[in-house]
């Protein structure tokens, strides 16, 4: 009997080791997984600025791990890929560090195109002043520091916040853009962009293969149409060509380029444009009473 | 746009030339975006680049979101009482269920100026002191104007018909009353989750079917709000009410403090959790009293 046991005992011990061993590898797989991404294309010159080793040229299946950052030259576009699928493709003269995986995208400068599946957990694009929360979302930012911030949602809403004033949300629902200095104590409503016109004309969509959430987009877009064909939603000749903030007056005729939406901020701000100004959001009042008036309190008997 | 606005410029120089210089400028330019500014912006805009074009072309579309004059409103509360007969001594609870119906039309005049007309009809059930069940019925008039110019004050002045009647036979009143209501409200919003109001309103009547319950009604009031997540909403008010009777030289003032938790279901269904507290001193001490109630209440809502 004991013999016995003495011959099963190695045996058990071994399986147990390999069990153990299998299932610290699953575990670390799994907590590995968020935490790292994959360059997957790379369009002229990207940096991989990783935490231990001195910046170099990235190339295609280069890993950025947690605490790395990636910078994209001029003329340059890189994309990445999340252990989750998450995607992320970065315009030209952008810095962006990633931390704890997509969970906390650190935009430094520069744009971007964020898209994070439904059911993969949330993630955050932080800037100096102003945070994302996205879940299954498609977005793209825009950040440059001290001028202004671009935050466009393809599908999905987001909310948008500002860091140290608390209450002060916007929630950017799809095919909807918010610009916001970055310096603003409030944050302003955000406008309707069209989003065929946009599909169409994004580098960051077009010079890429088609994204996880396409068809999503799609939707979105042919919600945009049906509601320009009922007239609640209007074209403008107002666009922004690219990135940055200046509007173009567009005119069949003529092309003019009008002066910044800069010079129709309220004098005194930051003369930082946001997307309160690019156009108006209706929004008329509610028959509310006296913030008393719920329902009676005190019998009027 | 800027490429094409430089385009003929360029003509005159031949093609040779443009071959040159596009050579040159990419084995000359640096990697790194040192033709713009540290930050790719110019006087607060990103610095035109051949990357323009990576983010798409943003046309602006303008919603025109139709104006909904009317709203429908439909709500139940139900709330514990601690004083149903609001009497000084020998105070008596109760449970309370108020069904209410409204029927809002707010049609708009100018960009700052309303017009409104409601009408409300509002049951009390006592759960076991039938003897207090009774019906209010309000029926108003008037004008709401905005004004943006002076820290969005909002003014109002309407005409207000009450009426009292038995629960159980609407048309057997046992009060009714004429009133002028006039109030402004200033609110202070923190930021877009967060809003302070403060105001006053006077209730004034003008005429009256039974005269010893006529009154005149002063208020002030401070109003806080905030929006914790998209869909629950706090709101909590303070109001110092005086109430001026038209005989026996009657004379109250009430304190009230309230706060109610509202969830919103949909765009048209609501859940609440209401809850208020009232002192009340008269100078006829026999109408003194202190009331508190709390409970929940649904609502729904349409607007067209």
């Amino acid at each position: 009997m004991k013999r016995a046991i003495r011959n099963t005992r190695p045996g058990l011990v071994w399986t147990s080791v390999v069990l153990l061993s299998l299932i610290a590898a699953a575990r670390s797989t799994i907590a590995a997984q968020p935490k790292e991404a994959t360059i997957t294309r790379i369009v002229n010159d990207v940096q991989l600025h990783a935490t231990q080793t001195a910046p170099h040229h990235a190339s295609v299946d280069d890993k950025v791990r947690d605490g790395s950052s990636v910078q994209t030259g001029m003329d340059s576009r890189t994309e990445l890929t999340f252990a989750d699928q998450a995607l992320a493709r970065l315009s030209a003269n952008t810095i962006c560090s990633f931390n704890e995986g997509t969970r906390n995208l650190d935009l430094a400068s520069g744009a971007m195109l964020l898209r994070v599946a439904k059911g993969a957990g949330g993630a955050k694009i932080s800037t100096a002043a102003v945070t994302a929360a996205i879940t299954g979302t498609t977005v793209i930012v825009e950040y440059h520091p001290h001028a202004y911030i671009k935050f466009i949602s393809l599908e999905g809403t987001a909310r948008l916040y500002l860091k140290g004033r608390w209450g002060e949300s916007v929630l950017v629902r799809p095919g909807q853009m918010l610009i916001t200095n970055p310096d603003a104590k409030s944050l302003p409503d955000p406008v309707d962009v069209d989003l065929a016109r946009l599909l169409k004309t994004a580098r960051l969509i077009i010079d890429f293969p088609p994204l996880g959430s396409q068809n999503l987009i799609a939707k979105e877009s042919e919600k945009q149409q049906r509601a320009k064909s009922k007239r609640n939603l209007i074209d403008t000749n107002l666009v922004i060509f690219g990135k940055g903030t200046l509007v173009s007056l567009t005119n069949p005729a003529q092309m003019t380029e009008v002066s910044p939406i800069a010079a129709s901020v309220t004098p005194g701000s930051d003369a930082i444009p946001s997307s309160t100004d690019l156009g108006t959001i209706e929004t008329p009042p509610t028959p509310t009473g006296s913030p008393a008036s719920n329902y009676t309190a005190d019998n009027p008997r | 746009m800027m490429m094409s606005i430089l385009a003929p410029a360029s003509f005159a120089q031949g093609p040779t030339s443009q071959d040159r210089a596009s050579l040159l400028q990419n084995q000359t330019q640096p990697p790194f975006g040192t033709s713009t500014t540290s930050e790719g912006v110019q006087d607060g805009h990103a610095a035109a680049s051949p990357n323009d074009a990576d983010i798409g072309e943003q046309e602006v579309l303008k919603r025109t979101t139709a104006y909904q004059p009317f709203t429908a409103s439909l709500g139940c509360p139900i709330f514990y009482t601690s004083n149903v007969a609001l009497t000084r001594s020998g105070e008596m609870s109760d449970v309370v269920m108020a069904p209410v119906v409204a029927a809002y039309y707010q049609p708009r005049i100018t960009k700052t100026l309303y017009a409104n007309f409601d009408a409300r009809e509002q049951v009390f059930y006592y759960g076991s002191n039938h003897g207090f069940d009774f019906a209010s019925l309000d029926v108003e008039a008037g004008l709401t104007y905005f004004m943006p110019q002076f820290h969005n004050l909002i003014l109002r002045g309407e005409y207000d018909f009450n009426r009292l009647t038995l629960d159980d036979r609407l048309g057997d009143e046992f009060f009714s009353n004429h009133a002028l209501i006039f109030s402004a409200e200033l609110p202070f919003r923190f930021s877009r989750a967060q809003q302070l109001s403060v105001g006053v309103d006077t209730n004034i009547s003008v005429a009256a079917d039974h005269q010893s319950p006529r009154r005149n009604d002063y208020e002030g009031y401070v109003g806080y709000s905030v929006s914790l997540t998209r869909a629950l909403t706090i709101n909590a008010a303070g109001r110092l009410v005086a109430r001026d009777y038209h005989q026996n030289g009657r004379t109250d003032v009430s304190e009230i403090i309230s706060a109610t938790a509202t969830y919103r279901l949909t765009n048209w269904c609501s859940i609440s959790a209401i809850s208020s507290f009232a002192h009340s001193d008269s100078n006829k001490d026999v109408f003194d009293y202190t009331v508190g109630n709390v409970g929940g209440a649904v609502a729904l809502q349409a607007k067209f």
